[in-house]
Formats: structure tokens, C-alpha cells, sequence
């Protein structure tokens, strides 16, 4: 497959832009697009130079395996000072922290809430109506009217535990995507944040 | 060569190179591969990394109305050459043990 | 046979109405008394007895 010059810059820059940085993208599209232009200087046209060089899938696959960049250790160590400002302002920003887990297990337990709340009527309905209906003869001692009564306050109960049950199995698979959804956003976010500093 | 022993002398290859004179990507290449095998992205990441050790530095100069990145070498990359020069008695000495392994 | 999704909604339905139905019955046959359910004493069954 020939590709001009264009062809493999483009194909070049999408290959790298998920494993580097755009300057260092930058840098190393340059330095092929430079390649090609010399190749081109010498006589080759722009096909054979592109030829020469190897594919994007293939330095993309060189470049994964050598870090272009050593990071200097100085960077990475934190100050005294900064890290006695750490430890003395913990009890603001201990607390600061502490509210955003706070508030994002609040938003877990509301949206677990609702299927919480209909299962737990559901299972007190199935198993209190069952309990009920199957025991409403014994009621039937104290009086006629209020084993009948009984057993048609079970047989209610039983109806109302069983659509609660139900409407909680077919809730919950929404709330469990939900709660995915959020999870990974979280964690994009902060983990996102975290590698643009790193 | 050993692939090994052959990235190694790449390195010090292309220092001696630009102490030659400022060169840039594709002259490199073609000066280097009539020694050693050398592809432009096994280059790549060897300039890459002399220049972050502060061993050469890059400008630009216009060539047929374009940009040509040049490298020069730096003070630390002379240094790194005369460095691996006086090495070069140690590793005569250890070429000196492996052959006489072989020899005997 | 596969109990479908429908199925159950409208068993449910069914206990539902049918329970309000038997304790409305139940209820009546109280006399719409409220009273009559209080808890009986005298019940053959009762052996401690309040006064």
C-alpha cells in the first residue's frame, strides 16, 4: 500500500495522538515530514520515500516501547515546605476531602435508595402477605369476619409485595447502569486530571 | 553484531557524527547506516534522548523554503565521547578474557 | 411454559384486587365495625384472662 505524504503524516498523527502528547506528536511528525522531503530531495518521488520510511503502525509500536522522555526525579519530590503545608492544613483540606466522599456516597445511597425502599416492600409484602393469608384460618377463631378479613388483607398484601419485587428487579438494572455510568466518570475525571499533571 | 553491543555504539556513532559537523535527520541516518544498521525510527529516539541529557542541541535553519531541524553537539556530548574513548581500554581487556576463553 | 414479565404484573394485579375484594367482604361481614376487631378476651383459646 503506497501512501503520499499527506497520507502518512495524517496517519501518523492520529496513531500517536492516543500514546503521546501533542507536542511530542508535533515533534516526531516533523521529523518523518523532514524524512520524506530529504528522501524526496535525493530523487525519489513522494511514494518511494514514504516506502522507505517504515509504517505508522510500526513506529507507532517502537515508540510504545521506549520512553522518549526521562523525567527528571527533581520534579517528583515534594518540598519540606510544601509538605509541612500539606500536613498543617489537613485539617482544611482533610475535611474539604472528606465532604466530596461524603457527598458522592450521598449520591450512591440516593440512587440506591429507590430500589432499596420498593424491595424491601416487596420482600415485607411477599413474605408478610404469604405469612398472613396462609395463617388466616387461625384467625378465623377470633371471629369469621376477621379471619376473612385477613385473609383478603394478605392476599392484598401478597399483590402489592409481588409488583414491588417486580418493579425493583427491572429498577435495578437501570440503577446498576447508572451507578457504572457515574463510577467511570468519576474515575475519568480524577484519573484524567492526574495524567495531564502527572 | 549484537543488537545490544550495536545500540550502544549507535549512540557515541552519531555524537561523533555531529562532532563533525551540525547535521540534521536524514544526513544522520545516511552517515551512520554505511557503518551500522540504523532504520529513521531506531534514530528517532536516540536524538531524542541526547537531547534531553543536554548532550546535543537542535535549531532550525531554512532549507528550500522550509524548516531543517539541525543538531549540534554540546559541550556534555563531547564529554560523553571522551568518556567512552577511555572505556575503550576496559573493554579491550574484557575483549582480551573472552577471546582467550574461546582460545583455550 | 415461561412465565413472562406480563404474567406476573397481571397476577399480581390479580392478588391485589382480589384481596381488597375479600377483606371488603371480611369488613362487611363485621358490620362495618371497627370495634369487632378489637382484641377478644374471651376467646376459648385465651387462658390468661385481664379484667
Amino acid at each position: 500500500m503506497s501512501r503520499n505524504r499527506i497520507e502518512f503524516i495524517k496517519e501518523l498523527s492520529n496513531q500517536l495522538s492516543y500514546i503521546m502528547k501533542p507536542n511530542e506528536v508535533k515533534e516526531l511528525v516533523d521529523y518523518y515530514d523532514e524524512m520524506i522531503l530529504d528522501l524526496m530531495e535525493e530523487g525519489l518521488s513522494e511514494e518511494e520515500a514514504v516506502s522507505r520510511l517504515d509504517s505508522p503502525e510500526k513506529i507507532k509500536e517502537s515508540i510504545k516501547g521506549t520512553p522518549l522522555e526521562i523525567n527528571l526525579p527533581i520534579s517528583k519530590k515534594f518540598s519540606p515546605y510544601l509538605m509541612a503545608l500539606l500536613i498543617l492544613g489537613f485539617p482544611l483540606w482533610g475535611s474539604l476531602l472528606l465532604a466530596l466522599a461524603l457527598i458522592i456516597l450521598s449520591i450512591y445511597i440516593v440512587i440506591w435508595c429507590v430500589p432499596l425502599t420498593t424491595g424491601t416492600i416487596g420482600f415485607a409484602g411477599l413474605v408478610g402477605g404469604l405469612v398472613g393469608t396462609v395463617f388466616s384460618p387461625l384467625a378465623l377463631m377470633d371471629g369469621f369476619h376477621i379471619g376473612i378479613t385477613q385473609f383478603g388483607l394478605g392476599l392484598l398484601l401478597f399483590g402489592i409485595g409481588m409488583l414491588a419485587t417486580l418493579f425493583t428487579v427491572s429498577i435495578s438494572k437501570k440503577v446498576i447502569v447508572k451507578s457504572q455510568n457515574l463510577t467511570n466518570h468519576l474515575k475519568n475525571q480524577l484519573l484524567f486530571k492526574r495524567s495531564e499533571k502527572r | 553484531m549484537d543488537t545490544q553491543l550495536k545500540k550502544g555504539l549507535i549512540e557515541y556513532y552519531v555524537l561523533a557524527n555531529l562532532n563533525y559537523g551540525d547535521s540534521y535527520g536524514y544526513e544522520i541516518v545516511r552517515t551512520v547506516s554505511s557503518h551500522l544498521p540504523i532504520t529513521e525510527s531506531t534514530l528517532y529516539p536516540i536524538l531524542k534522548r541526547l537531547e534531553t541529557q543536554g548532550k546535543v542541541k537542535t535549531y532550525s535553519n531554512e532549507h528550500n523554503g522550509r524548516l531543517r531541524k539541525y543538531y549540534k553537539i554540546q559541550p556534555n556530548g563531547l564529554e560523553s565521547i571522551r568518556n567512552f574513548l577511555e572505556s575503550w581500554e576496559k573493554v579491550e581487556a574484557i575483549h582480551d578474557y573472552i577471546k582467550r576463553s574461546v582460545e583455550e | 411454559m415461561k412465565i413472562g414479565r406480563k404474567f406476573l404484573v397481571k397476577l399480581s394485579l390479580s392478588f391485589i384486587i382480589l384481596g381488597i375484594t375479600v377483606s371488603f367482604l371480611g369488613f362487611a361481614l363485621s358490620g362495618f365495625d371497627l370495634d369487632s376487631y378489637k382484641p377478644n378476651q374471651d376467646n376459648w383459646y385465651r387462658i390468661v384472662h385481664f379484667d
